[in-house]
């Protein structure tokens, strides 16, 4: 437990050694700016403005697509640049085992995680000085951000395990999450959309019908965004909670043995 | 300390290092020897649990390293070559994050980095960000990793390669105080350095083992050790050659013109006998002016060329 926080702490600290931390930082709020006080992208006349609901779903909601693309920059480096290095070798030669690596890799990227999420709460605090916000909305949102943090962070951490070079890692997990997330979305209502091929034949339409059914409903039950959507509508539900908490197992079980494998090869 | 048995690794179809067998009791310091490409990095690798044997065993400390990869490694402080670290860390924050990877506590934990910081004479680069460190400081980083946590097992891949004369002087130094309490293993292909630091030799070529023991024993065994080699002036070279090969204990003397022209050089084989003054004695009877008379002293260096030549496979070992 102890060689796991130690692993936790260099990899936290790791964030600030280099820019990326601050670059990452400043480009998340900045998007979500962007989205939440340009009047008639999210809102008519501005995300924030008088006579606005009091809530933060937006937030959530926006920052769950924004952070597709940071986090895999945030995780790319995680192992891939301790092989590229050589620093694995003096890492696994250490008496400490896969596991204990992987889970520390993990929560230094976790605790990052959270730190990136934490100026977030200048909204709350604005929200809960000028309005009345509802609190178990709002923290069934932040549930909801951590919970799909959790599942992003293991996904960059997997592929940063698969590849020594960092600009790799990051492009297959943004492909992954952006498929779990994006294009699940997009894939749904196209399936959706299938409908309105209403071809003229009967079977024609039974087809059709049931393809756009199982197509959208597939494609909603794999879709990482819309089980986050849950949450930021103030739900909590306990099938939700448990689908990312197995998710973010399954994947860190899979990168302890991609580690291990690397053993076992060549 | 250290038992090796029939260790083989095969990188794909290539064999790397073939069924190699010795062993270090505790106490020694043996080095590991050989051209580059010879298969020492990958049975470091092997004994530090960093990659799997293809095939047989060793222990370490008495421990397997394939069953008890997490003793093993809790017994052996390496240093790998080219000293990997984490360029963005301060010197000794990161010797206390590597001594909390190594298990030691809180208490513990401070003393030894203290100590090690001292032994290594890293005390004025504690706060120094090791990106900004020179070579042989982070030479010495890397060392100082390996001694956290005392361990009975010192493994150095290429402890001195990179570093400038006078380091590399320092760094024996060190490594001869570490050996009063630690086993040593190093790899080198630097063979003075190999020949001060190291009471044995196990020497590698093409991932096999052809050459094990003390030193002074190795270069004993090379062909035309003791040879004595002559320099004189005079008439009649070949007659004189003929002479020499006559005296007791000769066994075959090589005739070679020494740049002028009256000038030859004389190479005695002898059957270990010495034949100097009988030489002496000769030449001097025929009229020679001797010019030079010694016992050529084997050194590890003709040993290593000879046992790589020996191999046929000067070639062969370059590639990985």
């Amino acid at each position: 437990m102890s060689k796991t926080l130690a692993l936790m702490n260099r990899e936290l600290r790791a964030y600030f050694y280099s820019p990326v931390a601050y670059v990452a930082l400043v480009a998340l709020y900045a998007v979500l700016a962007v989205f939440l006080l340009v009047p008639g992208l999210l809102s008519p006349r501005g995300y924030f403005e008088a006579g606005q609901p009091a809530e933060m779903r937006a937030v959530f909601d926006t920052m769950a697509y924004i952070l597709v693309f940071i986090m895999p920059i945030l995780t790319m480096r995680l192992l891939s640049e301790e092989m590229n290095k050589g620093t694995i070798e003096t890492l696994m030669t250490a008496p400490v085992t896969d596991t204990q690596v992987v889970l520390g890799k993990y929560l230094g990227a976790m605790g990052f995680y959270l730190l990136l999420l934490a100026p977030s709460l200048l909204y709350l605090g604005l929200l809960v000085a000028y309005g009345n916000p509802d609190a178990g909305m709002i923290l069934a949102g932040y549930l909801g951000l951590v919970l799909i943090g959790m599942v992003y962070t293991a996904v960059g951490l997997l592929t940063s395990t698969c590849t020594r070079y960092d600009i790799v890692s990051a492009i297959v997990a943004l492909f992954v999450l952006g498929t779990i997330t994006l294009l699940c979305t997009v894939l749904a209502w196209g399936a959706t959309a299938l409908r309105h091929l209403a071809p003229t034949a009967d079977w024609a339409r039974w087809l059709v019908d049931r393809l756009s059914d199982w197509g959208h409903r597939f494609f909603e039950y794999i879709n990482v965004a819309k089980r986050y959507q849950d949450f930021s509508q103030g739900k909590i539900a306990f099938d939700d909670v448990t689908y990312f908490l197995v998710v973010t197992a399954l994947v860190l079980f899979i990168t302890v043995k991609v580690l291990e494998s690397r053993k076992w090869r060549a | 300390m250290i038992e090796v048995q029939d260790l083989t690794k095969y990188y794909g179809a290539f064999l790397a290092v073939d069924r190699i067998s010795f062993e270090v009791a505790e106490g020694e310091v043996v080095g590991l020897l050989g051209p580059n490409g010879a298969g020492k990095t990958t049975a470091i690798r092997m004994l530090t649990c960093f990659m799997p044997a293809s095939a047989g065993r060793a222990t370490v400390n008495g421990f397997d390293i394939f069953s008890q990869g997490l003793q093993v490694r809790e017994s052996v402080g390496y240093m790998p070559e080219n000293v990997p670290l984490y360029e963005d860390m301060r010197v000794g924050e990161y010797l206390t994050f590597r001594a909390r990877l190594r298990g030691l506590g809180p208490a513990k934990r401070d003393t030894r980095v203290d100590e090690v910081i001292q032994r290594c004479q890293l005390s004025d680069r504690r706060r120094q960000i090791i990106r900004t460190l020179s070579k042989g400081y982070r030479q010495r980083v890397g060392l100082a990793d390996a001694l956290l946590a005392d361990p009975k097992v010192l493994i150095l891949d290429e402890p001195t390669i990179g570093l400038d004369p006078g380091q590399i002087r320092e760094a024996r130094k060190l490594i001869q105080e570490l050996a009063q309490r630690h086993t040593v293993l190093l790899s080198s292909h630097i063979l003075p350095e190999v020949e001060q630091v190291c009471s044995r030799i196990i020497m590698l070529v093409a991932g096999r083992i052809v050459a094990n023991g003390r030193i002074d024993e190795l270069k004993g065994s090379i062909a035309g050790a003791g040879a004595t080699v002559l320099e004189a002036r005079g008439s009649d070279a070949d007659g004189t050659r003929r002479a020499l090969a006559a005296l007791h204990g000769v066994k075959k003397v090589d005739l070679s013109p020494a740049g002028e022209s009256d000038l030859f050089t004389f190479a005695i084989e002898t059957d270990g006998s010495d034949v100097r003054e009988a030489a002496a004695a000769l030449l001097a009877r025929r009229n020679w002016t001797v010019r030079d008379l010694h016992r050529a002293k084997s050194t590890l260096e003709e040993f290593f060329v000879q046992k790589v030549a020996e191999q046929g496979l000067f070639k062969a070992a370059g590639r990985r």
